[in-house]
C-alpha cells in the first residue's frame, strides 16, 4: 500500500444534492415493473434469443434430416426399380426365345444338388485332381 | 525527488489518510458490522423494503462516486453513474437475493455504468475534474491535490480505476478483478503499472 503517495489527500466527495437526486430517481424507478414483467413474459431478452436460436437449430435439423432421408430412399428405390425392370426385360426375352411362358420362367429356380458338397470333397481328394 | 521529466515535488506535510484496509484491520468489529449491515439492507431491499436503499446509499455511495469519478474523470458523469446504479438496484430488487458480496456487486454495477458513460461519450470530452481533495484546506496541500489529480487523470482509465479500488476502496486484487471483469493478474498489473507511473511522476521514492 502506498501511504506516501496520496498523503494528505482523499478522493473527491460526491456533490451535496446527489443523495436526494439518486434516491428520488430510485424510488421512482421502483414503482415501475421489472424488465421482463414489463415485456409481459417471464423471460428476459437474452432468454428469448436463446430459446429462438434453439428452436431454429432444432427446426433446421429436422428439415435437413427429413430431406436427406427422403433423398436416400428415392435414390435407393430408383436404382432398385431400374435393376428390376432390366431383369424382367431379359427374362421375358429369354422366355420368348425358349418358347415358355414368362410367368413360368419367373417361377423357375436353378436346380440344386443335395450332395454337391460331398462330390466336391471327393473331387478335391482325388490324387488325379492334384496332378492337374 | 525524481529525475523523471514532468515529475512534481509534493510537500506531503499532512499526516497520511489511513487506507481502508488499515482502518478495517484496526477496527475489525466495525468492518464486520458494516458488511453485515449492508448485507441486511440488500436482503431487505430484495424482500421489497424500498427504505433499505437509503442504508445501501450511505454505505456505498462514496466508494461508488469515487470509482465513477476516477474512471470517467467527470463529476457530472460520476453523479449520473451513481444515480444509474441506484435506479437499477431499485428497479430489479428480486435479483439481489443471490448477491454474496453486496459492496463488490454495487461497485461492479458502477464500473459497468461508467464504462457505458465513456462509450456514449466517445472520448470527445477531456476528463479534467479534480479526482482528489486535500484533507485539510491549507493552500499547499490543496495545490498538491490539484497537481496529483492532473497526474492521475493522465493515466489510462483502467489503471486509474485499479489504483482507486486498491488504494481508497481497499479491495484485494481478486475483488478488483471481479468488479472490473478481468483476471486477478490483469487487475494487479494495472494497479502496479498505474501506481509505478504515479510514483515516478510525483517523485515519491519508496
Amino acid at each position: 500500500m502506498n501511504d506516501e503517495l496520496f498523503r494528505g489527500m482523499k478522493p473527491a466527495s460526491a456533490p451535496a444534492g446527489l443523495r436526494d437526486r439518486a434516491l428520488r430517481a430510485a424510488r421512482a424507478a421502483a414503482g415501475r415493473p421489472e424488465g421482463k414483467e414489463r415485456a409481459g413474459v417471464g423471460f428476459t431478452r437474452f432468454d428469448l434469443a436463446w430459446v429462438a436460436a434453439l428452436l431454429l437449430l432444432l427446426a433446421c435439423n429436422l428439415v435437413l434430416s427429413a430431406r436427406g432421408r427422403s433423398d436416400l430412399v428415392a435414390a435407393a428405390n430408383g436404382k432398385g426399380r431400374a435393376a428390376a425392370t432390366r431383369r424382367d426385360r431379359e427374362d421375358r426375352q429369354l422366355a420368348r426365345e425358349l418358347g415358355v411362358s414368362p410367368s413360368l420362367m419367373a417361377a423357375a429356380r436353378p436346380p440344386t444338388r443335395p450332395n454337391a458338397g460331398e462330390e466336391l470333397r471327393k473331387l478335391l481328394d482325388d490324387p488325379a485332381f492334384e496332378r492337374l | 525527488m525524481s529525475d523523471e521529466p514532468g515529475a512534481v515535488e509534493f510537500s506531503c506535510a499532512v499526516a497520511a489518510v489511513p487506507p481502508v484496509e488499515a482502518a478495517v484491520g484496526a477496527e475489525p468489529d466495525a468492518g464486520r458490522r458494516a458488511v453485515a449491515s449492508l448485507a441486511a439492507a440488500f436482503a431487505a431491499l430484495a424482500a421489497g423494503d424500498l427504505d433499505a436503499i437509503e442504508a445501501i446509499y450511505d454505505a456505498c455511495a462514496a466508494d461508488l462516486f469515487g470509482l465513477a469519478l476516477w474512471r470517467t474523470g467527470s463529476r457530472e458523469d460520476a453523479a449520473d453513474v451513481v444515480q444509474e446504479v441506484f435506479v437499477r438496484l431499485a428497479s430489479a430488487p428480486s435479483g439481489l437475493k443471490r448477491v454474496r458480496n453486496p459492496r463488490a456487486y454495487v461497485l461492479a454495477m458502477g464500473h459497468s455504468a461508467a464504462v457505458d458513460v465513456l462509450r456514449r461519450r466517445r472520448l470527445t470530452v477531456e476528463a479534467d475534474d479534480s479526482v482528489l481533495e486535500a484533507v485539510r484546506p491549507d493552500p499547499v496541500t490543496v495545490a498538491d491535490a490539484t497537481r496529483a489529480s492532473r497526474l492521475v487523470l493522465g493515466l489510462p482509465a483502467a489503471q486509474r480505476e485499479a489504483v482507486y479500488l486498491r488504494h481508497f476502496a481497499g479491495l484485494s486484487f481478486a475483488e478488483i478483478g471481479g468488479v472490473t471483469g478481468v483476471p486477478t493478474f490483469t487487475a494487479a498489473s494495472r494497479y502496479r503499472l498505474g501506481i509505478g507511473r504515479l510514483r515516478k511522476l510525483m517523485g515519491v521514492v519508496r
